[in-house]
């Protein structure tokens, strides 16, 4: 099963005044088009949250619209779509509510194929090179008034299905704040909301069949932390601010 | 989510990197740049002109940080380089311009006349009857005033 990570759009961002709905366009264009592509052999697309911000205007309209056309393409292309939200999706108008919302029809119209994770959510993904299964599990951020306890949230039980054995495979998905990175400007030209810390602890270093990943973090980067599972960031498809000239807009692609 | 179809329709791939894990570029990412206060352009034509030669600066977004007391005409200089570049936006921040040289701090002021005899000044110029008395009186009040 090949998995294709990305996160932080910010379809909604400005440098210098300027819109940069365009330069997003094209990576998503990429990503999509890559995806789509049967060569390419991608069975999941995950997003790991910061679509827009929800307040953005015209902007947040014409984000929003990028994403249903994404996942509209990829469904309809067979190819699975996860949606989890970010700090900068989330309306806090105590509803729960995200600029993710508006996806949720496209669960119903495609169901098995798009998943909008608003909350922690866990699902089946299939089945993995090594012919184990292979579930998805969410961490998003959520907004103050649906806050949860990531840590609790995974301690209570690190089965997410009653199919999931010792040999299955694990793929989280969030966006949270994961200790020892260290911020880039998206915390300081682009922040919103509060940090809730990512419960690493929660998944020690041997187990192997676990795959992390975490948005939030405009640098593409890996985490390692001695005794726990290495965190994967795919960083945005652009670089938004001047303390992001040296990015290398990316996506990440795993095979489990 | 259970849509099994690729991994169950095709053969295994190998995996494509150290664990399973791979890094893919993105095509053709907008360049952010900045031109730095400990740039030569600042300060010589040649190397303003230099800019964009050797960093794709087309559709670019540049941020100009002058050194303090930067000359104007050379930060105009690096600008219009940077737009002819093909940037597609520029922005010059704030810097600390050199203070406008005084050349005279302060002009020697003209001979000024005391209170006393600028009180008598306008006694003299006073038309009286008695001219001499009021001068007289003028003399004696300014006195007692200690002016």
């Amino acid at each position: 099963m090949k998995i294709l990570v990305t996160g932080d759009w910010h379809a909604d961002a400005k440098t210098l005044g300027h819109s940069r709905s365009s330069d997003v366009d094209r990576a998503v264009r990429e990503m999509v088009d890559y995806a789509v592509d049967p060569a390419s052999g991608v069975d999941v697309f995950c997003f790991l949250g910061d679509l827009c911000d929800p307040d953005a205007g015209s902007a947040s309209f014409r984000s929003v619209e990028l994403a249903v056309s994404a996942a509209v393409t990829l469904s309809s292309a067979n190819v699975a779509n996860v949606w989890v939200a970010g700090n900068h999706d989330v309306i806090e108008n105590g509803s729960g509510d995200t600029t993710l919302s508006p996806l949720r029809p496209l669960e119903r119209a495609y169901a098995g194929l798009t998943e909008v994770h608003e909350r922690p959510r866990a699902s089946y993904a299939g089945t993995g090179v090594d012919g184990e299964a292979v579930f998805i599990r969410s961490l998003p951020f959520a907004a103050t008034s649906h806050a949860y306890d990531p840590r609790e949230h995974v301690g209570r039980s690190s089965k997410v299905d009653w199919r999931m054995t010792a040999s299955s495979h694990l793929v989280v998905l969030a966006h949270l704040a994961v200790a020892g990175v260290q911020p880039g400007e998206e915390t300081t030209d682009m922040p919103r909301g509060r940090e809730v810390l990512f419960p690493r602890e929660c998944f020690p270093g041997e187990e192997t069949r676990t795959h992390l990943f975490n948005g939030h973090y405009h640098r593409q980067q890996t985490h390692e932390l001695a005794g726990h599972r290495p965190v994967h960031i795919p960083g945005a498809p652009a670089r938004f601010t001047f303390g992001e000239e040296s990015h290398e807009p990316s996506y990440l692609l795993m095979e489990v | 989510m259970a849509k099994k179809r690729k991994a169950e329709q095709e053969p295994a791939r190998p995996n494509p990197g150290v664990g399973g894990l791979r890094v893919v570029r993105l095509g053709r990412p907008t360049v952010l740049a900045t031109v730095h206060e400990g740039s030569k352009a600042w300060g010589d034509p040649l190397w303003a002109a230099a800019l964009g030669v050797e960093e794709e600066l087309s559709g670019a977004y540049v941020r100009l940080l002058p050194p303090p007391g930067a000359d104007e005409t050379a930060v105009a200089t690096v600008r219009d380089q940077v737009k002819r570049a093909g940037a597609k936006a520029t922005w010059v921040a704030p810097y600390a311009k050199e203070a406008p040289l005084v050349e005279e701090a302060r002009r020697p002021s003209e001979q000024r006349e005391t209170h006393r005899e600028a009180v008598l000044a306008v006694a003299r110029a006073m038309a009286s009857v008695d001219a001499a008395r009021l001068l007289a009186m003028v003399e004696e009040t300014a006195g007692k005033a200690g002016i």
